[in-house]
């Protein structure tokens, strides 16, 4: 008896320490909101505000309105789109590849390719930027693009070579058999079971993108090629005391990634839980 | 013979095959991973302004960074206190939550879901966000006054800046809680229920068990946090522009000023390969760990 109302006082701390955080995680992001809907005057008022006395709904027209973010938003979209097919198309290759084909330097190749998972970006930046300079490239989407379709990065590689990893041999031994081309099998048997992690890549793609802000920042210097990062980091500039408006813009920039989570959080946990290894 | 020379074809065919598919990405490897780690060592010995050709310099720009450029040492100091601050903080909490998110059976889900929202949120809007919330009238002050304290300036102070967005880095622990959730769902049942059925109390099976069983996750975490914290970029440069007096100045956001707006990627470049150099062995430990689980699978 004695043991059990113990018990029940240990659950109860638990889950007050949890309510606790879990509103103290949440006030950020409830304040960013709030302050979306204020007027001018309420912004920074001294009894602390939560809710605005009227909801000023007009400062998201507003904050629209007063930098391109339709131009913005138009290719922030059209980049993560590109980047997306790019990564399905060639990481779901070179993944397949490490997974069930056999070749010369293949474990090599795959050691490089995780280390690279772990270098410090530093070092790149600089010979990288020369690269597309020396081409001509700055100030075009090349860039940002070229990487996606060139294996989609480390990480791609190597959620999908897990998963591949994982499907059984048999299958695919079968098919070999049956005289089908590597490419058909490929294309025929693996990438429609794979449907899964090909969502989970083309989500943390869609992050990435969507959420990049060095990329844009060295390579785009014309504002009409601006993305939604840069373009609100300009906004910034120019209305730093009008943290309602900002906030409103804020908001539209978050709304989507909220809404994928919402959504697909599952997907987004696991693989985040992958990256750390712990499988 | 026949036989021999059919074998050796069919590896000649598969090997072709296996580089095709793989295609894409050694290029990649070669051209913007291997290529740049040379051409930076090179352009380090260098000076380099982009546009005319690289004159050799020799050990020139080691030699400004370590012996004539505090600037530099600041630089480096202000990084070390933003990695050593941010990660552990990030990994001390999220081993706490993810313990008690553990133990929560019912509604664990809600709060796992809390927890790593901010990790989605564009890093952009949310700098915005957290320079309204450390204003000096924003809303950490203006609850600290509640209590009768008088908060700090935060960004504004020189003193308190790097803390301030060491705070800021702790609200993406949910990135790390979900790794050490895995963690502990794949430590084996039975082994607590010895250790109950011994009579062992939740404090002794954290220490005994529980911890032991996840220093590997916790050294990989670590190490992945120093590696993507001494990369601290955006922060700074969207923030506090480096200050106030340089206070936030970190290597990146002084690698990205001196090769991208005074136009010295010389100098930039030595100081890049400096922190290479520095973080290289930690690469080599997290991959040895990493290594380890891919045996596993």
């Amino acid at each position: 008896m004695r043991n059990l109302s113990i018990r029940n006082i240990k659950i109860a701390i638990v889950y007050a320490v949890l309510v606790l955080l879990s509103i103290i995680f949440l006030i950020p992001l409830f304040w960013m909101i709030s302050t979306s809907l204020k007027s001018d005057e309420e912004v920074m008022t001294a009894p602390i505000k939560w809710v605005p006395s009227t909801l000023r709904w007009d400062n998201y027209v507003k904050a629209v309105e007063a930098f391109p973010f339709l131009l913005y938003l138009r290719n922030t979209v059209f980049l993560t789109i590109i980047n997306t097919i790019g990564t399905l198309l060639t990481g779901s290759l070179v993944a397949y590849s490490f997974a069930k084909l056999k070749w010369k330097g293949k474990r090599l190749l795959f050691a490089i390719t995780i280390a690279t998972m772990f270098i410090p970006g530093h070092v790149l930046v600089i010979p990288t930027y020369i690269v597309y300079s020396k081409l001509g490239w700055v100030n075009t989407y090349l860039p940002l693009i070229i990487p996606s379709w060139l294996g989609g990065g480390a990480f791609t590689i190597f959620l999908l070579r897990q998963f591949f990893i994982s499907l059984p041999d048999e299958i695919i031994e079968a098919a070999r058999l049956d005289g089908a081309s590597e490419l058909a099998i490929f294309t025929k048997i693996v990438l429609p079971i794979s449907v899964p992690a090909l969502v989970t890549v083309s989500i943390f793609t869609v992050l990435f993108v969507w959420n990049d802000f060095f990329g844009p920042l060295i390579y785009l210097h014309k504002s009409e090629l601006w993305t939604l990062s840069i373009g609100l980091r300009s906004f910034q500039q120019r209305y730093t005391t009008h943290w309602n408006l900002l906030m409103a813009a804020s908001t539209l920039m978050s709304l989507p990634m909220i809404v994928i989570y919402f959504f697909l959080q599952d997907k987004i946990v696991k693989g985040f839980a992958l990256k750390g290894g712990s499988h | 013979m026949a036989e021999r020379q059919h074998r050796k074809l069919l590896k000649h065919k598969q090997n072709t095959i296996g580089y095709l598919f793989a295609f894409s990405w050694i290029v990649n490897l070669l051209v913007f991973v291997l290529f740049p780690i040379a051409f930076s060592a090179y352009l380090s010995f260098t000076r380099y302004d982009g546009v005319n050709p690289p004159k050799w310099l020799g050990l020139t720009n080691y030699k400004i960074m370590f012996t004539l450029d505090p600037s530099f040492w600041k630089a480096f100091g202000n990084t070390l206190y933003y990695m050593f601050g941010s990660v552990f903080l990030k990994v001390f909490i999220s081993l706490i939550l993810a313990v008690i998110l553990n133990n929560a059976r019912k509604g664990m889900g809600v709060f796992r879901t809390i927890f790593f929202l901010p990790v989605v949120l564009p890093v952009v809007p949310v700098m915005f966000l957290w320079m309204m919330l450390f204003n000096p009238n924003g809303l950490i002050n203006r609850f600290l006054a509640f209590f009768g304290i008088p908060g700090p300036l935060w960004l504004n102070s020189p003193a308190w800046s790097k803390p301030a967005l060491i705070m800021m880095s702790l609200w993406g622990v949910g990135g790390i809680i979900v790794i050490f959730l895995a963690a502990l769902q794949d430590i084996p049942r039975n082994l607590y229920e010895a250790a109950q059925l011994d009579g062992a109390n939740s404090v002794h099976i954290f220490f005994r068990i529980t911890l032991p069983m996840l220093s590997p996750v916790i050294l990989f975490c670590v190490v992945t946090g120093f590696i993507s914290a001494s990369q601290v970029f955006a922060e700074a440069y969207i923030m506090t522009g480096g200050g106030p007096l340089e206070s936030t100045t970190f290597v990146n956001l002084k690698i990205y000023l001196l090769a991208f707006k005074q136009g010295d990627m010389g100098y930039a470049s030595a100081m890049a390969w400096f922190m290479f150099l520095i973080m290289v062995p930690l690469t080599i430990v997290v991959f040895r760990v990493f290594r380890k689980w891919l045996t596993i699978d």
